[in-house]
Parts: structure tokens; sequence; C-alpha cells
């Protein structure tokens, strides 16, 4: 009976849906004044009283909570005397073979009668026992480690601990031992992903701060190269590293570097993307004011050249700074090269800017100004084709740029199977059916495409959004008023970009304050005999590259 | 008055072609022939020599005055009156010329190309990039002018060297034009053509290094001669002459004679985009030594806050002419004696003073 | 520069202006785009004006119709408009009133003046042609011996589907034969002013078989190629040829 009644219970009873809900609590009035730089813990020294830095530490770290925090007590014992010591390290970030092996072994095995002296005199047995420094001692020849820092405040240590180290404490010591012994899993030197050339290296930077300037180390084997850390952001604390060339960078461009870097107040820094961000002269403009690449041999080159590199952890991508416009239209592949076949794809890059800037904004100007300029076969099959579509071709040109730019954005995301053939079919299924409808004509679609293929033969990634921007602004340029709103833009732009520094370097250098053009960086490049002398933006302590006869094999043999 | 941009040789010398091209685009060369004739190719050299030897003594006559324009160079010949009355001529002779420019390029513009709009749109369309470009100063300006000056150059040239098809050299003759003493004598106020010079004389203390001055004057004015002659002796001779008539951009006409097959016809408009290039950084020039001399009256810290009452100014002053022949009249009676007596005489007697004056002095301060 | 909403709604308030531009965007379909110019002297008026504006057929989107479509419909490429009227400008008002896009003369190849016409004097027609800001100064200017307007109706190209392109090629021949010369509008113009040359635009006629019997008696001594336009011993479709020189003396 009982049952039969849940039985009919169920079946009719009517029970509200449960929601889940989760609302998050509000905060405390209190609470949101607080500075984003307040610790939770004030700052303090070490003390040398072992049980009090374990309780401090035990609630710095939130061991209870914490899952992968090791403390490890042992016993050191020095010359009989018995030493309580704890050693501090993250779990997957220190190497376990390493801190076995060289760090408590050697701590751990007894070192008893390794500072006394024995002697005899007048047949009676004086040992003498010299008073160790149990520091100096430890430091001196119980640690087979190569690098190993005294820190005495908490902060530093758990800077260090946080990055990878391992810290070591001492009973009645009042500073703690913070040995390297990173030995977490990272990407391994890989092929670039996004820079490809033909001739050239085919490393890239890794996220490892320590792999990218082993990297540079290596392909510049020179002791001028100098390479400063600071650390970014109050939370995250994200090492970043300068890098520049003692004898040729100017001075006064690494200070100003090592000055924005030093003085940024934000909470965390993800990648490289934000220090560039943070640092660049003018957040207005659309353009890029700084070089991001993932080719070490490019910031080699850069490097010598007399600009500073900024590489930040966790971020693939370095920063070279001053960035100048003609910085952004080359390609690594450009020094490989002989200078002919250089100079070819740069008169191609050259022409591609043009047209992913000028030809829809061009295109809507002529059509609808400017007929007289069209040769007439060509315009009759435009008119004709025109005939059937509704829109004006503002509107057309609007509306396939749009859908050019939402398929671009698209094809980022479609999973790699069946991606580019989506790509392939969308596009061609997309304008032949807007075509074949007379929504658009077909000379549209052409530039279109046009535009689109010579946006991606712009090798910098960020100038390509900065074209991709501004040709928005041409095409409504060109529609109120023709060539002559082109030119206008022309003007305004060319005259912006005169005005816009990068770092203490003129964008527009070496063509808007004419200086000397022969010298490694100028757009159209010489053979590489002729550039003898660096950049002239960029100040540098040693302009002169190679002397004047490079090529010593050419002088005649037997000039006697 | 103390931290003025410097800007290099190259510069200069560009500022100076862009100012020659630009006399060339807004048809001074139909008025030296609609003066003279067919004389005037012999006019126009005849008048570049005239120029060459002026330009000799006023550079002499400028060298011991470093760092000095013709405004300072009139506060030391006579005071601050002086200096104030100098700085108001120049300051019409900048100012109605600018205007006089813009009004002719943009109504020409408006008949080819924009019929229906009305005229005040085209003029402030002009307007709102040469106020944008001069509140950037002077390194914006010069810099934008460097990298668009091969384009303009080219044009021009281009434009000689296609429209040459149509040459007819019967039309040069007669040579002398009106007679021996109209293409000579009668016409040499027409040395108005070259005011060039009042540039010169103004962007003097602009220069980093001011030992090239001498050198990037005479410059200066041996292009602008080559430059006008080139231009009168094609426009000589594609038109027969009585077809020299000012309704127009001549150069225009002579775009529309370009014909290379049945590809390139009619390719005015390129060639009329380019010139807005060159008349926007040729105005804003202007805009900007407008600004300059009105700093130096008043006494202000920085002159990039008086572009937009300036540049106000210039729209209305545009718009005031009534039509084009008001304004060819304007041009071609007042403005020409205007010019020619304030830049030739008045400010060759300043400089030939002063430049006397400093000597007495320099000779005073050695004997004592 | 702080973008306070006050500043904000100005700028944008400011910026609406910017479209008054607009009034002279044209698009490319809203023009009617006349060919040849065609002057007689008319019955009612003046002047007959005739225009040839081409028509321009919605092209197919499949590869195969682009063809097919364009070369079989040689007659209705074109079409010619007559009007009488006192001076070239009102006879394209009253036209632009008749039909249904603008006219369009920035692509005019060709002005042919009747020979009658031409008889009066032509530098009223030619001077309002040149000052148009449309025209282009490197059209031919021709000399027919018909009727303009009937000379319109009767040139259909064979071998090109754009009649434009029919205008540009058949005065071509200049290049490779010594018959007919390219004699352009501006030539044409300066040298009805200068004092030292005249001024010559090319002939032609309409070629059938009433215009064939005019050939000179004495055919055996005189030169290949003497013949006027029209009178040339062609057989084909009606068609025009173009043979010969107008020369214009000046009064």
């Amino acid at each position: 009976m009982n049952s039969f009644k849940e039985k009919l219970k169920g079946l009719f009873l009517y029970e509200p849906t449960q929601n889940y809900e989760f609302v998050l609590s509000e905060n405390n009035a209190a609470d949101a004044d607080k500075d984003v730089s307040t610790n939770f813990l004030p700052d303090r020294d070490i003390s040398s009283s072992l049980d009090k830095n374990y309780d401090y530490l035990k609630v710095q770290y939130n061991s209870l909570i914490n899952s992968d925090i090791i403390f490890r007590p042992f016993v050191i014992n020095i010359f009989g005397k018995n030493y309580n010591a704890l050693l501090l390290g993250i779990d997957g970030m220190i190497s376990s073979q390493l801190v076995n092996n060289f760090l408590l072994r050697p701590l751990m095995e007894t070192n008893s009668n390794a500072n006394k002296t024995q002697y005899t005199k007048n047949g009676i047995e004086f040992k003498k026992i010299k008073k160790t420094n149990v520091e100096d001692y430890i430091f001196d020849k119980l640690m087979p480690q190569n690098v190993v820092k005294k820190f005495t405040k908490f902060s530093e240590i758990s800077k260090s601990v946080n990055s990878g180290d391992c810290a070591l404490f001492v009973d009645s010591l009042s500073i703690a031992f913070v040995i390297d012994v990173k030995g977490f899993e990272s990407r391994g030197i890989d092929t670039p992903k996004n820079e490809i050339v033909v001739r050239g290296s085919q490393e890239a930077f890794v996220e490892k701060l320590r792999t990218n300037t082993s990297i540079l180390r290596r392909l510049i084997n020179s002791s001028e190269l100098i390479i400063e850390n600071s650390s970014v952001g109050t939370v995250s604390k994200t090492s970043v590293a300068v890098c520049y060339m003692k004898n040729i960078a100017n001075s006064s461009l690494v200070e100003e570097v090592k000055y924005r870097l030093n003085n940024i107040d934000v909470d965390y820094i993800v990648s490289s993307g934000n220090v560039e961000q943070l640092i660049q002269d003018n957040s207005e403009v659309a353009f890029p004011q700084l070089i991001s690449t993932e080719r070490p041999d490019k910031a080699v080159n850069h490097l010598l050249e007399g600009r500073v590199v900024i590489i930040v952890n966790g971020s693939p991508y370095c920063l070279i700074a001053p960035g100048v416009f003609i910085d952004f239209l080359s390609s690594p592949e450009d020094l490989n090269l002989k200078h002919q076949y250089a100079n070819l794809l740069k008169i191609i890059r050259f022409i591609a800017t043009f047209i992913s800037l000028f030809l829809p904004g061009i295109y809507v100007a002529i059509m609808n100004y400017h007929t007289e300029l069209v040769p007439t076969a060509l315009l009759f099959t435009i008119a004709a084709s025109r005939n059937s579509v509704p829109f004006p071709v503002i509107f057309e040109i609007l509306l396939m740029e749009v859908s050019f730019e939402l398929i671009r954005e698209a094809g980022l995301r479609i999973p790699t199977p069946i991606g580019p053939t989506i790509g392939i079919i969308g596009a061609l299924v997309l304008g032949e059916a807007a075509v074949s409808a007379n929504i658009v004509s077909p000379v549209l679609i052409i530039i279109v495409a046009l535009t689109g293929i010579c946006s991606f033969a712009i090798p910098d990634f960020s100038l390509n959004f900065t074209f991709r921007i501004y040709k928005f602004l041409y095409i409504f340029l060109g529609y109120i008023a023709g060539l002559f709103g082109i030119a206008i833009g022309i003007f305004v732009q060319i005259t912006l970009l005169c005005n816009l520094r990068s770092f203490g370097a003129s964008y527009l250098a070496p063509y808007a304050p004419l200086t000397n053009l022969n010298t490694s960086i100028s757009y159209f490049i010489s053979p590489i005999w002729k550039r003898e002398t660096r950049g002239d933006f960029l100040n540098t302590k040693r302009p002169k590259e190679q002397p004047h006869f490079s090529r010593k094999w050419l002088t005649w043999k037997d000039k006697k | 008055m103390n931290n003025i941009e410097k800007i290099g040789k190259a510069e200069v010398i560009a500022l100076f072609i862009i100012i020659i091209s630009n006399n060339i685009i807004i048809n001074i060369p139909t008025i030296i022939i609609d003066f003279t004739g067919t004389g005037a190719w012999l006019n126009v050299i005849y008048l570049t020599i005239i120029c060459l030897i002026f330009m000799l003594f006023v550079c002499k006559f400028f060298k011991p005055f470093v760092n000095f324009d013709i405004l300072d160079v009139s506060e030391f010949l006579g005071g601050k009156i002086l200096k104030f009355i100098i700085a108001i001529a120049y300051l019409i002779f900048f100012m109605s010329f600018s205007a006089a420019c813009l009004r002719y390029f943009a109504n020409n513009l408006q008949n080819i190309y924009f019929d229906t709009s009305p005229l005040i749109f085209i003029i402030l369309l002009f307007i709102i990039p040469i106020v944008i470009s001069c509140r950037a100063g002077l390194k914006a300006i010069s810099g934008t002018n460097i990298i668009l000056i091969p384009i303009t150059i080219l044009s021009i040239f281009t434009l000689f060297f296609a429209a040459s098809r149509d040459f007819v050299w019967q039309r040069l003759f007669p040579i002398f034009g009106y007679g021996l003493k109209e293409t000579f004598l009668k016409n040499t106020p027409n040395i108005f053509v070259f005011n060039v010079v009042s540039y010169i004389y103004f962007l003097k203390p602009f220069l980093k290094t001011e030992t090239y001055y001498k050198k990037i004057s005479i410059a200066a004015v041996i292009m602008c001669g080559i430059y006008l002659l080139l231009s009168v002796v094609t426009l000589l001779m594609s038109f027969a002459f009585i077809t020299q008539t000012d309704e127009t951009l001549s150069l225009y006409l002579l775009t529309r004679l370009i014909n290379l097959g049945k590809f390139l016809q009619r390719v005015d408009a390129l060639f009329i985009f380019v010139w807005i290039l060159a008349i926007l950084s040729f105005l804003s020039l202007n805009v900007f030594i407008i600004s300059h001399i009105v700093k130096k009256i008043i006494n202000v810290k920085a002159s990039s806050e008086l572009v937009l009452p300036i540049s106000a100014i210039l729209f209305t002053i545009s718009l005031s002419f009534k039509d084009m022949s008001t304004l060819k009249f304007i041009v071609r009676n007042i403005y020409k004696y205007y010019n020619c007596i304030l830049v030739f005489i008045v400010s060759f007697l300043i400089l030939l003073l002063a430049y006397i004056k400093k000597k007495k002095k320099s000779i005073k301060a050695n004997n004592n | 520069m702080k973008l306070n909403k006050f500043m904000l709604i100005l700028i944008t308030l400011s910026c609406l202006f910017l479209l008054t531009g607009c009034y002279d965007s044209e698009g490319v379909e809203t023009k009617a785009y006349v060919i040849a110019v065609g002057l007689d002297k008319g019955e009612k008026d003046t002047l007959k004006l005739s225009l040839q504006i081409a028509i321009l057929s919605g092209s197919d989107s499949t590869s195969g119709g682009g063809g097919g479509s364009g070369g079989s419909s040689s007659s209705e490429s074109s079409t010619v408009i007559s009007v009488d009227c006192s001076s070239i400008d009102s006879g394209i008002s009253l036209v632009n009133s008749y039909i249904s896009k603008k006219i369009n003369l920035s692509h005019c190849k060709a002005i042919i003046i009747s020979e009658e016409l031409a008889y009066e004097g032509v530098s009223d027609v030619i001077y309002s042609l040149v000052n148009n800001i449309e025209t282009r100064p490197d059209c031919n200017v021709i000399i027919s011996r018909c009727d303009a307007s009937d000379f319109l109706e009767f040139s259909s190209p064979i071998f090109e589907s754009n009649p434009a392109n029919y205008y540009e090629l058949i005065l071509n021949s200049s290049e490779y034969t010594g018959y007919v010369s390219d004699l352009f509008l501006s030539d044409f113009y300066s040298n009805l002013l200068s004092t030292h040359s005249q001024s010559a635009a090319i002939l032609c006629g309409i070629n059938n078989e009433q215009t064939h019997g005019e050939t000179s008696s004495d055919r055996n001594n005189s030169l290949d190629g003497n013949y006027k336009a029209g009178q040339t011993p062609i057989k084909s479709k009606n068609n025009v040829e173009h043979i010969g020189t107008a020369v214009f003396v000046r009064r």
C-alpha cells in the first residue's frame, strides 16, 4: 500500500525544479580600498631560532592547505655538534635528484674530526679545535652546488623558492641559504611557429627565461653582452631580462628602458604583450612601437645593431626597443639572402602595403567620383556587372570586408582536421554564391581577396592589424570625398607618424629627418660589404660596423 | 623664442621645392605668359639672373646676423616700431597669398570634381589637415614634406615629358613676344614669381648649420628658375597662344592631353591627387610661418596654440573673394606690385642699412 | 586630451557635416555612357544632337554565359537618341529628362559632324565641346558625308562586343595605312585658333550600293585609294567607312 502511495506521489506530485544557485558574496567595504600591493604578512628578517622560522613559513605558505610545499627537517652534524636544519622547496619545481644527491647527502654525512689537529708535545696529547664558524663551514665545504645565495629577509627567500630554488634554514644561523636546484619541465627548443624562413636557423625562443638567455649567449660570444634581471608585477613577480651590448648600445637608451620597466605598478604580467603595452610611447596610435619576435637570430641582429632586447619569463616572444617603421616591413630572411633577392622581396612588400591599405578606398573613390580614369572597356564591364546589384559600392565593400574579417577570425578556431577545407570552401562558396545571387559584383570579390592576401604578406603580426584598421578609415574617406579624401587621410597619417617617437628614435627614420641612408638599417639594402655604419637614429657608441674594404681577399695579391 | 626646432639641410631644400612646385600648380606661369606673351621664357631667364645677383647680395648682408630672421634684423635696425611694421606687412603678404592659393585651388577642384558640393566644404576639408599638421610642429611638417617631395617632382616632370608629344615649336614664335621693352624692362615686376625669396628670409633661424645658408638659397633660386622655365616653355608649346586664359589650372589642362596608347588616358585624377598633397604641405608651411610671425609680435611662448585662430582667419579670407575674376584681378594688379615692393625693395633696404649699421658698430667696438 | 562626454558628442556631431561631400558621389551604374556624339543641322531648331549610348547588359555569373550573351546582341549593345536643340548643353539636358540615367560624356570617343553643318562653320560647336569638363581632348573629330544620326545608326561593330572599342580601333588603321589620319579634338581646337595651321578632320560616310556610283570617270589614272568616303567599292553589310580628310579654312 505504501509503495503504491509512493508511486502515485512520484507521478503526480509537483516539485519545483532545483536550480543550482551560486552567487558571489559581496566584498566588505573596508576591503575594497585595500591597496593592491599590501602583503598579507609583514616582511621580516629571519630569526636565529629554527622553530620561529618554521612557524612563520608554515603560515606564509599555507602548508596545511597547499599540497606541494615540502618541508624536510633534518640534522646536520658539524664536529660533533648537532644542528637542526630545515629544507624548504616546492614539489615539481625542484629537481629531486639534485636535492637528494648533492644537497642532503653531503649535509647529512657526519663531519667530525675535520677541524681538529692533534699533536703530541712532551708526551701529552693536545687536541686543538679551531673555533668553527658554522655558516662559513656549511657554505664553503658542505654544499657542492654552483649557485648558492644567502638571504636574510623572508620576501627574498620566498621569491626565490617560488621560482624553483630551495631554501636551507639552520638553527642558530640568522641567514638562510638559497640553492638553485631548478628542475621543472618546459618545452624544448623548437622550430619557430609563426616566423618561418627558408634559409635561416630554425630555433625559436621558449618560455623559460634561462634557456632564452642561454641561446642569446650562445650566438653572441662576447663578454660585452649584459643581461640584467628585474621583476615586474607585485603579485606575479615575473622576471624580466634586459639585454644589451655594453660597447654598442646607447647608454641613455638602456637607462630609459630600465627606468620604464622598473616604474610599472601592476598586479601581474602574463606575457610580453602586456609589457609592450605598458612601456610603449604612444598607445593611441595603432602602430606598433616595439618589435616582437620569437627568432633568436633576429634578436641577435638587432642587439648587434645597438638596440635593447627585453625577454619576459613565460613568453616566447621577446621585445626589441626601439622599433621604427621600416623594421616592421623587414623579415629575418632579408639578412640571409643576396641583396638583389632581398630588394625584390622588399619591393613586393612595399606594394603589398599599399594594396592592403589603400585598394578598397581607391576603388570606392574612383568608382564614385573619377570614372574617367578607368579604361573604357573595363568600366563597361564593371558597370554591366553592377547593374543587377542592389547595393551601392560603399555598402557592398563594407559587407565584403566585414565578412572577410569574420572568416579570418573564425579560421583561427576551426579544429585542425577540417580547418583548411572549411576555409577554402567557405571563401569559395561564399564568394561564388554571393556573385550568383547578384548581391555583390565579381570585381569586388577580387579586390577584397587581393587586399586580404596582401595583408598577409606583411611580416610583422602587429602591423597587419594596423593596416586592417586603417583600411576602413580610408574606405570612409574615399566615399565622402573621392581621391581628395584619401589624399587628406594620407597627409594626416604621415604627419602623425612623423611626430611619433619610439624610445627616442623618430618613427620614420631614416627618411623623415633625412639622415645617412647608406647604413645597415634602411629600407632597400645595399650589398653587405657596403653597409659600413650602424643606423644613425640609434646613436650607438660604435657607429662604424666595418671598414671601407671589408673583403680583404679582393686586394691584389702581388702588390709589392 | 629660444627653443626653435632646427631642421637639417635636406629638409629646407625640400621645403623650397614644395614652394616652387606650388607656385607652378596655382598658375603663376600663366600670369607670366599673360603679361609677356611668347617672350615669357626669355623673361624668366632674365628674372632668374636678376634674382641670383639679388640673392648674392642678400646672403652677404645676412651673414653677420646669426640666428636672426628678417624681423629680428628690422628690430636691430629700427627698434620695435620697425619690426612691428614689417611684421604686419609680411603677415598681410603671407595671409593673402595663402588665402588666394587656397581659394583658387579649391574653386578649380570644385569645378572639376565636386560640382554640387558647397565650396565651404572643400575649403574646410583643406583647413582641417592643416590645423592638425601645424599643431604637430615644424618637424612634422618638414618630415611629411620630405616624404611627399619625390612624388611631387616626379608628377611634374612626368607631366612635362608626357605632354611633349604635342609640342609644336612654331608656337614659341615670335620670340620677343610683345617687344623687347615689354619682355625685359616693363615686366621686371614679374619677379614676384620668385616669392621663394621671402621664405628664405624667414627660414634662416631654423637651419641647423648656418654655413649652408648661402648655398641653399642660391640653389633654391636656380631651381625656381629652371622649374619656371620648363613650365613656361611647356605651356607655350602645348597650347596655342590665345588659349592662355586663366580659367582653370593650366597644368590640369596639360594632363588632359596625356594619351599613351589605349590604356592610359585621362589620368588627371592621379595628378590632382598628388597636387592636393603638395598644396596641403605648402599651406601648412605657410600657416606655420604666419603663426611664427604672430608669435614674435605678441611674445607668446609656443606657437602651436595660435594655429586655430589663424586657420579660421585664413578660411574667412579665402571665402571673402567674390569669385575667380576678382581673384585674378587682385593677384595680377595689386598683389604683384605689393609683393615686389615688399620682398625685393623694402627688405633689401632694411638688410643693407642693418649691415651698414652693424659694420659701423663693429668698427667702433674695434676702435674701443 | 580628455574626452569627456561633451567633447565626444561635439566631435561626433561635427563629423556629420563631412557627409555633405556625398552629393557628388554618383555610382557607376547611375550614368549612361555616351560613346559618340553626332551633330546635324536641325529641322526644328539650330542643331540636331544625336547620342549613341552604350547599353550595358548585366553579365551572367556562369562562366560560359559571358561571351555568348555579349556577342550575339550586337544591335542591342548601343542605342541612338536624337533631339533637336539650340546648343549641345541644352540638348543634353533634354535627353537627360528622357532617359533614366544621367548622360556622361567622359568616355565619348568620336564626334561626328555632318557635312552640311560643317559647311556653315563648326566653331561654336567645338567651343562648347572643348569647354565641357567631361569630354576627352583625344576624341576623334569626324565629318560625315551623310547625316550624323544615320551614320550612328549604321555603324555597328562586327568584331567587337564593346562599341567603344569599335571607335577606338577603327581609326587605328592610320598607323598602318595612309588613307586616314588620327585627328583629335585638342588638335582641331588648337589649329582653329592658331595662325599658322588649319584644322582637319576625318572624312567618313555610309558605304552602300548607291554611294558606289559616284566615282570619278578617269579611274585608270588615279591612285589606288583615291576615293572619298562612301565610294570605295567594298561589298559587305551596310556599314560605314573612314577614308579621306576634311580640311577647314578660316573665313
